[in-house]
């Protein structure tokens, strides 16, 4: 369960980001952890599957480039069903973040802040 | 985790986990994670780590390789059907069939209520499609068949062996006597050609072994055509020679 959320958290956390530019894996790596307090962390390896999925559902798509050195670069761009995607998984993710911080806040007895 | 101390290393075991994949979806998962480790370890290495230092930091930020490669097999796309794995042997099962079919007359045109009793004639080909010989009297009035008796043996030389081979001839030749004089009514030629389990094993132009014996001629009886055939005729077509 916890790492399937992990799953569809760093999927978001992926498509937010090629919402701005196309990237490729490790820089989307390098991004997050950039983004992120050092309480994230992620296996690098995990990042591939999420995009092998995101591709499959084609709201994403690679293509390759040169990179100084002799290597091919993967990057990634998001397409239109993937800004699509991002915008229906950020609606659920407010919801959800919505509905737990409600909950937090009657079983705390008000602990937290209004309006978190 | 497992060190591994090198990128082919750690990528083997991530293909090791990918069971559903081909090759070549292997090939380009080891080309994404080798290619991920060479970026991050150039980055490590501009901060000053050793290039030994780098790519096992490199390697180890990946994660388990089994994981990786668990989820990569999950996400695999669903193997395409290959179509030519049903349509190739389909294709020869096809043709096999068209062939024997052609030869056996499993889609024959029947000619007259021979039909009835597994002779088949296709233009000029008659094919026995069953293991029993016929033996028969008839008699045809104004081109109907007026009384039909049929005898049904088992074709014993298809069982019995080369010996009876002069037997097999002759009960083909018996039962083309009768399909003859049937076709002769309809205005058809006459047989040029007998298939036996989908061997032909008469054309025109081959001579048979034996020939009937005192086969008797078709005889005019009050307006009724009459084949007839001798006891000992008869007797000589259903039996085995010695």
């Amino acid at each position: 369960m916890e790492r399937r959320q992990n799953l569809e958290h760093t999927s978001l956390l992926v498509l937010s980001l090629l919402s701005r530019e196309d990237m490729y894996g490790y820089q989307m790596i390098t991004e997050i952890q950039k983004k992120l307090d050092s309480s994230f962390t992620m296996k690098e390896g995990t990042l591939y599957p999420i995009l092998k999925k995101l591709e499959a559902s084609e709201a994403v798509e690679s293509y390759e480039q040169p990179v100084p050195g002799g290597r091919i670069r993967k990057y990634y761009h998001l397409t239109a069903a993937g800004r699509q995607l991002l915008r229906r998984e950020e609606e659920a993710w407010h919801t959800y973040e919505k509905s737990i911080n409600q909950i937090l806040k009657c079983e705390s007895g008000g602990i937290l802040p209004e309006g978190s | 985790m497992e060190k591994y101390t090198s990128y082919a290393a750690y990528c083997w075991q991530v293909c090791q986990a990918m069971t559903d994949a081909d090759k070549r979806e292997k090939q380009a998962a080891v080309r994404d994670l080798a290619n991920h480790m060479k970026d991050h370890a150039a980055e490590l290495e501009a901060k000053g780590y050793t290039p030994q230092e780098a790519m096992e930091r490199a390697i180890a930020a990946m994660g388990d390789p089994r994981e990786v490669g668990t989820e990569l097999n999950r996400q695999l796309p669903p193997k395409k059907f290959n179509k030519w794995c049903i349509i190739g042997p389909g294709i020869l099962v096809a043709v096999a069939a068209l062939l024997i079919a052609r030869n056996a007359c499993l889609f024959p045109v029947p000619v007259s209520r021979i039909q009835l009793y597994d002779i088949y004639q296709t233009g000029d080909t008659v094919t026995f499609s069953t293991l029993y010989n016929l033996g028969y009297s008839t008699s045809i009035s104004n081109g109907e068949v007026e009384e039909d008796t049929f005898v049904w043996s088992v074709r014993q030389p298809l069982l019995a062996g080369p010996a009876s081979d002069t037997f097999y001839y002759e009960t083909y030749r018996f039962d083309m006597v009768y399909i003859n004089a049937r076709r002769q009514e309809a205005g058809l030629a006459p047989v040029t050609k007998v298939i036996f389990g989908g061997i032909t094993v008469w054309t025109e132009g081959m001579s048979l072994p034996n020939e009937p014996q005192q086969e008797s001629p078709p005889q005019e009886s009050d307006g009724c055509t009459i084949y007839q055939l001798s006891p000992e005729s008869l007797t000589s077509f259903m039996l085995p020679k010695e």
